[in-house]
């Protein structure tokens, strides 16, 4: 396996962050803890870990159903053996779509490379769409190195996925409910 | 006492409920706390008020006044 670091993750869907400081942005920014840095380039859009809109929830980062993102980072620190994870935030819960993992004999501090989106979408549970949260962490000897967040968009149509459906159907239905409770018939004498 | 505020407080609940799975859909709010918990206590409460002030009810045809 390649030694790669947190970089690889993080770079790879844009949540890395400023090197060596503790980056805050606005609302919605992309944050992150800790010695990354990192780009990543998905369709012609490029994205720069040191850009605090870049992936923030106003300008979210477009993930198509197929393509792939090119990414490249480092970490201010060599970090063997690491692993690390990069998770969507569904609801309470956060389901890991890519991982990794090495001894990084070779002492590596940056790495570069490509991903397969669609192994991305893969992961999730079912056909999604829409805006989330997503959420990286790379560790050192054990010990969390970095992590980091920003947003993404799913770019798949929401009436083209189950949940996208149910909360259009859903509204409707409540909606007609709603309206149906606006009549004022008798209830009670 | 007249009215559907029972219906009116489910139906206003699920509403804001799926507004906010919508707007996470959309891409245009993600489900934060504002929109999980806000937006269905706001359909909870303009669910209420539809099922007690009823709104569509047919209207009674206007009285005449009387003649002076």
């Amino acid at each position: 396996m390649r030694a790669s670091i947190a970089v690889r993750a993080l770079a790879a869907l844009g949540v890395t962050g400023s090197a060596l400081v503790l980056s805050s942005g606005p609302a919605g920014a992309v944050t992150v803890n800790g010695p990354c840095a990192g780009t990543a380039t998905i369709g012609k859009h490029y994205y720069q870990s040191t850009i605090p809109s870049d992936a923030s929830r106003g300008n979210p980062m477009v993930i198509p159903q197929t393509g792939t993102a090119t990414y490249q980072g480092a970490t201010k620190t060599v970090t063997k053996p690491h692993h690390g994870h990069l998770a969507v935030v569904v609801g309470p819960a956060e389901i890991t779509v890519y991982s990794w993992g090495s001894k990084n004999e070779n002492s590596k501090l940056a790495d570069q490379g490509t991903q397969n989106l669609k192994k991305a979408y893969d992961k999730l549970p079912f056909g999604i769409a829409g805006l989330y949260e997503l959420k990286g962490y790379h560790y050192n000897n054990g010990a969390l190195y970095c992590s980091g967040s920003g947003w993404i968009k799913f770019a798949q149509s929401p009436l083209s996925t189950p949940l996208g459906i149910a909360g259009v159907a859903g509204t409707a239905v409540a909606g007609l409910a709603l309206i149906g409770a606006g009549f004022g018939r008798k209830v009670l004498a | 006492m007249r009215g559907r505020p029972i219906l009116g407080a489910i139906a206003g609940l699920f509403l804001g409920a799926f507004v906010a799975l919508d707007l996470q859909q959309f891409a245009v709010r993600p489900l934060d706390n504002l929109s999980v918990i806000g937006l269905p206590a706001l359909g909870l409460v303009l669910g209420i008020a539809v099922g007690m002030l009823h709104p569509f009810r047919p209207g009674r045809a206007p009285t005449k006044a009387p003649p002076p």
